[in-house]
């Protein structure tokens, strides 16, 4: 093909020309960069999906553990709340901790002059931990008046009784005058209580769940 | 004489080598042209062959995420259950035993000194709101016979500092009154007080 001899027809065509092959070459690189989009799209899409499999499965292989676990964990918890958590008797705690204290103070030689409830305590919580205290503190006052023996005693009981009972407070007084072998004693006793009520039986719910859970497991498997 | 002659115009010289520019131009093009031609036929085969893997790997999520979401509850209720286990223990690792620090209380007191009274006292702190603990303070009163006053003080401090297991958790132990009993003029009267360490509650 031969170009026009007119320099402005020659000019017009070189120029058609040009625009021809940049049209040609944008729109092959515009096919191309579609190609390559495409293409890294696709293997982010597939490496995340990969990367969401590989951390589902390790999730999965961990609560396989998790489980055996969380069934002695609700089990413990069960455990304790029913023998060393106080519960309310139709909503009174004293009645409750009365019981002990007077089966102690028998078993140790002691006779009780009062029990007075001090009340319901909230435990203070750090800023840093979040969600709400699982128990409070429910404390009474006893008096007595004994020797240093049977107080001794006394308290050995109690705390070999409940190992998450604790005194709080304690005042042991001589009474040089009255008699030197017996000493006027007032004693604050703390124990934990759920700080809803309805705990007991939730995690008791809990307990035959993870149970059912765990049979289920054992029969998939 | 020479004589040139010319039978062919100088615009219609053709080169005698077989290696034209133009020849090299329509290689070029040809070569590009397969060049890209290839890029595009791999790129679309990668692209086909992703798109298979990606459906095969999305049918294995589909089976996998129901699981996943399980195990996920799963663990948390764990880590809940953890917490609150943690919780209650932290009431039995968190009190002094009582009864073994009066026992070795009344081992240590020097033949001189004559007890009058012993307080506890109990509060919970969150002294840098990171922790909640239990401080605890112990406080004894008595009185002794003047000559033996001071030294037989001071051997009740230490003996205090000595005697296991008060000596393992008291912080510090005191003397922060001795004086002259108002009563009786011979005796001293006297106080030590026992600041225990805290002990972590939450």
């Amino acid at each position: 093909m031969k170009l026009p001899d007119d320099p402005k027809d020659k000019m017009k065509v070189l120029l058609l020309i040009t625009i021809g092959v940049l049209a040609t070459v944008a729109a092959v690189a515009q096919g191309v960069i579609y190609l390559i989009r495409q293409e890294n799209q696709l293997s982010e899409r597939l490496a995340d999906l990969e990367w969401q499999t590989t951390s589902a499965n390790e999730n999965i292989s961990s609560a396989e553990n998790c489980r055996t676990k969380n069934v002695h964990t609700i089990q413990s918890i069960v455990t304790i709340s029913e023998t060393h958590i106080l519960h309310p008797i139709l909503g009174n705690y004293r009645l409750g901790a009365s019981e002990v204290l007077e089966r102690i103070a028998l078993g140790s030689g002691i006779s009780l002059d009062s029990i007075q409830e001090v009340g319901i305590l909230d435990i203070p919580k750090p800023k840093n931990k979040t969600g709400k205290n699982v128990l409070k503190a429910y404390t009474v006052r006893i008096s007595t008046h004994c020797g240093y023996a049977k107080l001794q005693e006394f308290i050995r009981q109690l705390e070999l009784n409940n190992p998450y009972v604790c005194i709080s407070t304690l005042s042991i007084i001589g009474q040089q005058d009255v008699d030197p072998e017996s000493h006027r004693v007032v004693m604050g006793i703390q124990w934990p209580i759920w700080s809803n009520p309805e705990m007991a039986v939730q995690m008791m719910e809990r307990m035959t769940q993870a149970y059912k859970g765990k049979e289920k497991d054992h029969a998939d498997q | 004489m020479n004589l040139q002659v010319d039978l062919i115009l100088p615009s219609e010289r053709r080169s005698s080598s077989s290696l034209g520019l133009q020849l090299i131009g329509k290689v070029s093009l040809l070569v590009t042209a397969c060049a890209i031609g290839g890029f595009v036929g791999l790129k679309v085969m990668a692209i086909t062959d992703m798109r298979s893997k990606l459906r095969g790997s999305e049918a294995v999520w589909m089976k996998v995420s129901p699981r996943k979401e399980l195990a996920v509850q799963l663990i948390k209720e764990s880590t809940e259950h953890a917490n609150i286990l943690e919780e209650i223990e932290a009431w039995t690792t968190s009190r002094p035993q009582w009864n073994e620090h009066l026992r070795a209380l009344s081992l240590c007191v020097p033949e001189h000194i004559q007890l009058e009274s012993i307080s506890i006292q109990h509060e919970f702190q969150a002294p840098k709101n990171t922790s909640t603990v239990r401080a605890f303070s112990l406080s004894i009163n008595g009185r002794c016979s003047r000559e033996h006053a001071k030294n037989a003080v001071q051997t009740f401090q230490q003996n205090i500092k000595q005697i296991p297991p008060v000596s393992e958790s008291v912080q510090s132990v005191d003397v922060p009154r001795f004086g002259e009993d108002p009563k009786q003029k011979e005796d001293r009267m006297f106080q030590i007080s026992c600041t225990y360490k805290p002990l972590k509650m939450l």
